[in-house]
């Protein structure tokens, strides 16, 4: 009766100590909390300003990944509406709101509509319509699959320029020239 | 006896438990360096088959920059200008500009991160210009050409000239010549390269292909030509890098100035930038243009026109339609620049023009620093109904532009103690349709309240337009002693 007893223990406690060594195991290289699991999880590269207003940089930042390419991009413009997390500054006054996002995949092109506030809150000067413009332009052609250019619309029309600088008549293509990597 | 076994168990448990995360990190990775002429032992742990090695150990074993953001578990390690960014537990990594997929993540262990070996050189390819091999039987890892100070060789072709960019990890020595037709040899001291990595066949009419020799104690790279073609070479900083255009822009002859139209920004309805003092730009940049034209009229005896003389709304269409109807031989837009953010910028800075159909159209921009950036993105072929168009349009005057956008800044930086900043170029709706040289110039940031200050005094107002006048000055006698000389450089 004992020796049953003894041996009923001793199995109990090995199953334990087993139990025991497989969690410590894994307990070694444990999840990361709080993360959405990584196939809902899309890299992305964000422009905003350098500090000194001389070039845009890039901040990867992690978005959840949206079914649609048109949800993707849009997600994209707020993430850049809601400016830097990093030593960068803003690109787009914070008033800006994004009326419409459409793509034509035909025109590889993607139309950003924005509301009023956009044109009448932005500072001016070269730089900062520069900045402006190229971390949208930017943004989206290099985290979106098949687009390559990108209009900017302000209330749904087409405008010469932002503040009376750059040329927004037109879909532009991406510029590296002001991005320092 | 039972609880003497029971005791028994229960300690050897314990130690077990103790013991185990303590067995399992103690192997380790010999690290060999170019063929066994340095050696390094470092710590590796294994996970599911997977041998990892500690981000700290293996940013020492490389001399990277490590930088880590604790709330987002973001790593960012540089090497000079090489960047890898990835989020300890995702496969998804920024290896400069690219993004990729790993198949096993960098992930945590006792609060320590860790790196899969096997997966090293992919995290690494682009930043280290090194090769890594890694060896499970033998657990060796192999790192080859670590150190190479000559990294990349790159080109861009265009409208008739050839780009060679030779970047570098640091200033090196370097000398090029011509003792071979149709060659130009580029002799870089004390350069070590890989020359598989850095040999291109380019044919693109101008240059057939470069390639790239290891001697003892230099690079060699040559560069084979269809026929003997005059270059020119010259260095850039940051990062460091060997410039050779090959049949570099000449000088346009005949060239005459006669009039000039200043074009001050904004006006009426459009205020323009306004600092927070409220300061306007159309206000401080028709005080400099009414400066400059009295100056260049007077001293120089050239007819000026101004867009527009006072305060009211000039369309931008209408400044450019004024500048062609004038037949003016140079256009110079000026105004005050801002931006959004804390600093809100600061110094002066000129643009020139570019069409920015396509990114090519913009690598024209062959003269300063930041536009060789975006030499990378520029090997597609331009269609051939955009590259017509383009070079009706504007070649012909962006030498011109580039050039005197490169002495007004010159000239200002010895007129202004504000920084220079830069020579840009972009698809200005002003500049567009100039059928002349022309430029537009961002004097100061009115959205600095520093600079605010100083654009609202009458005597930096004036130091401006001294300094864009001593720069027409430069830019007309260059072009008067040109004339005639024909095939000068
Ligand atoms: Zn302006």
């Amino acid at each position: 009766m004992k020796r049953k007893r003894i041996v009923i223990i001793l199995g109990v406690l090995i199953l334990l100590i087993i139990i025991i060594l497989i969690s410590q195991r894994e307990r070694v290289f444990y999840r990361i909390p709080f993360l959405a699991p990584e196939e809902n999880v899309k890299l992305v590269r964000l422009y905003f300003a350098s500090p000194d207003a001389d070039y845009l940089k890039v901040e990867a930042r992690r978005i959840l990944r949206e079914k649609r390419i048109t949800d993707e991009a849009k997600v994209l413009v707020k993430e850049l509406i809601n400016g830097p997390r990093e030593n960068l500054d803003p690109t787009i006054p914070p008033e800006t709101q994004l009326r419409e996002l459409y793509i034509v995949p035909e025109e590889k092109c993607a139309y950003l509509d924005f509301n009023q506030a956009f044109q009448t809150n932005h500072p001016g000067g070269s730089a900062g319509e520069l900045l402006t413009i190229y971390s949208l332009v930017n943004t989206l052609i290099d985290n979106l699959e098949g687009i390559e250019r990108v209009q900017i619309l302000v209330e749904g029309k087409t405008i010469e320029t932002l503040a009376g600088h750059i040329d927004i008549t037109r879909p532009l293509p991406r510029d590296s020239t002001i991005v320092e990597y | 006896m039972v609880k003497k076994i029971l005791i028994g168990l229960m300690v050897t448990a314990l130690i077990t438990l103790v013991a185990l995360p303590l067995l399992a990190q103690q192997e380790e990775i010999r690290v060999i360096y170019d063929e066994g002429q340095a050696q390094a032992t470092i710590k590796s742990l294994t996970f599911q088959g997977t041998n990892f090695i500690y981000l700290k150990e293996m940013v020492n074993l490389f001399r990277l920059d490590l930088e880590w953001e604790a709330i987002t578990k973001k790593v960012i390690l540089t090497s000079g200008p090489d960047q890898v960014i990835f989020f300890v537990g995702s496969s998804q990594i920024m290896v400069n500009d690219r993004i990729k997929k790993i198949i096993q993540p960098p992930r945590f262990s006792n609060g320590a991160i860790v790196l899969p070996v096997e997966f090293l050189s992919e995290i690494l390819d682009g930043v280290l210009k090194a090769k890594i091999d890694w060896d499970p039987k033998t657990r060796i890892l192999k790192v080859s050409g670590g150190r190479l100070n000559v990294r990349e060789v790159r080109h861009s072709s265009y409208l008739d000239s050839t780009r060679i960019v030779i970047d570098l990890l640091k200033p090196l020595n370097y000398r090029v010549r011509k003792d071979l037709p149709a060659q130009v040899t580029i002799d870089i001291y004390d350069g070590e390269c890989n020359p598989d990595q850095l040999s291109l066949e380019i044919n693109d009419g101008r240059v057939k292909n470069i390639q790239a020799f290891q001697l003892p104690n230099a690079t060699q790279i040559v560069i084979k030509l269809p026929k003997d073609l005059p270059y020119k070479d010259f260095t850039l900083k940051n990062p460091d890098r060997i410039i050779l255009d090959i049949n570099p822009p000449q000088k346009r002859l005949g060239y005459k100035i006669t009039t000039i139209v200043i074009d001050p920004g904004h006006g009426g309805k459009d205020p323009g930038a306004i600092g927070r003092g409220g300061t306007r730009e159309k206000d401080v940049v028709l005080a400099i243009a009414k400066e400059l034209k009295n100056l260049v009229s007077e001293r120089l005896g050239i007819r000026v026109v101004l867009t527009r003389t006072g305060d009211y709304f000039v369309p931008l269409r209408e400044r450019t339609a004024m500048a062609n109807n004038e037949k003016a031989n140079l256009f110079i837009s000026i105004h005050a620049n801002a931006a959004l953010g804390r600093a809100r910028g600061e110094g002066f800075e000129t643009y020139y023009h570019s069409l920015a159909l396509t990114k090519e159209a913009k690598a024209v921009a062959r003269f300063e620093n930041s536009a060789i950036k975006l030499e990378k993105g520029s090997e597609e072929p331009m269609d051939q109904a955009e590259f017509i168009l383009w070079d009706m349009a504007h070649n012909t005057y962006l030498n011109e532009s580039s050039e005197l956008a490169i002495l007004v800044q010159e000239e200002l930086s010895k007129k202004l103690k504000i920084r220079n900043r830069k020579v840009g170029q972009a698809h200005f709706y002003v500049l567009s349709g100039a059928d002349m040289p022309s430029i537009l110039v961002e004097v100061a940031f009115i959205s600095n309240p520093r600079e605010e200050n100083m654009l609202r005094n009458p005597d930096f107002q004036k130091r401006v337009a001294e300094g864009l006048y001593n720069a027409i000055v430069v830019y007309k006698r260059s072009y008067e002693r040109s004339m005639g000389l024909v095939g000068a450089d």
